[in-house]
């Protein structure tokens, strides 16, 4: 394997760690918290989980910026102002951000765990759709919206399985 | 661009963004309720070193490359702001980055487990490592943008 397809393939594996982690942090904090409290067994299950996607976000970045290398030793400088790159590296950020609010208590596992679901989709949804026809800031508002949308709406469906709020 | 300026423009990139990542394990763990001593000195021992390391293989990247042969493609290209600007803000924050790790490495050395820490000391090292944390994200988006400028 050469060089390219190495990073393509850690990148696919971040992508990966984080989205399923992502996904499987809300799907046992609904588990843990049906009966409103977070047994050590659970915690136990959260911070494994949590471990994956600290996992999954450090190959995405080292992968990610080796390719922003790449991009700039072979000549392929213009890939680095896609809009799209900029509305990922945000999303980044902001998962980042999200991250380091939760860990230290700052906002509710509920929130962040919203927060982080949907940001790590959006960037997986903005690594997979090659030709997306937006800007910048459209990619940006749309993607807080849809954040923003879903808090209230993970919350209704927590609620539906008998999450005790 | 030559094997050595690739190696150190990779160098730069690389031990850039470990020192981004130990800079936010640093601030994670500093402002946790029940602090971890040796994660911390860990954590800021290599956000310093990896920084040092960024600096030296970046400043000799900047001195013998990029002045040279980078610089005048930028500023005749179509985004002369990102030197302007952009590089212009990022070489003078990132010659004191290092400097500011170095403070936080040796006023964190000092902690010791069980011993009292004064909140000022607390709060002020909190301030240090967020703006030193927000200074790293912004030189590496920086990094970004002026590598996308770069159009021969």
């Amino acid at each position: 394997m050469d060089f390219y397809t190495w990073l393509v393939f850690l990148h696919i594996v971040g992508t990966v760690l984080g989205v399923g982690g992502a996904t499987f942090a809300e799907i046992f904090i609904v588990k843990a918290m049906r009966d409103g409290i977070v047994n050590p067994e659970e915690t136990d299950y959260l911070r494994s989980i949590y471990a994956v996607l600290r996992i999954g976000f450090f190959l995405t970045i080292i992968s990610g910026f080796s390719f922003l290398y790449v991009y700039r030793i072979t000549g392929n400088e213009e890939l680095l102002y896609q809009p799209k790159l900029w509305a990922k590296l945000t999303v980044i950020v902001a998962i980042a951000v999200n991250a380091m609010l939760i860990h230290i208590r700052a906002i509710p596992l509920s929130v962040g765990s919203a927060v982080a679901l949907v940001s790590w989709y959006t960037a997986m949804f903005l690594g997979v759709w090659r030709t997306l026809p937006f800007g910048y800031f459209e990619i940006v508002l749309t993607y807080a919206v849809i954040v923003v949308a879903a808090i209230p709406i993970l919350t209704f469906i927590r609620k539906q399985f008998g999450v005790k709020i | 661009m030559s094997v050595i300026f690739q190696s150190a423009l990779l160098l730069h990139i690389i031990l850039g963004i470990l020192a981004m990542v130990a800079s936010v394990t640093l601030w994670m763990v500093f402002l946790k309720r029940i602090q971890n001593f040796r994660l911390i000195k860990f954590s800021a021992g290599a956000t310093f070193f990896l920084l040092l390391g960024s600096w030296i293989s970046g400043g000799y990247y900047y001195l013998y490359y990029y002045g040279a042969s980078v610089r005048s493609v930028i500023l005749s290209g179509p985004y002369p702001w990102a030197h302007k600007i952009v590089m212009e803000a990022k070489e003078h924050i990132f010659l004191f980055l290092p400097f500011l790790a170095a403070v936080v490495f040796f006023a964190v050395l000092r902690f010791r487990e069980g011993e009292a820490i004064s909140p000022v000391l607390l709060r002020g090292l909190a301030i240090l490592i967020t703006a030193m944390t927000t200074l790293i994200v912004l030189m590496a988006l920086g990094g970004i943008a002026i590598s996308g400028a770069v159009r021969p």
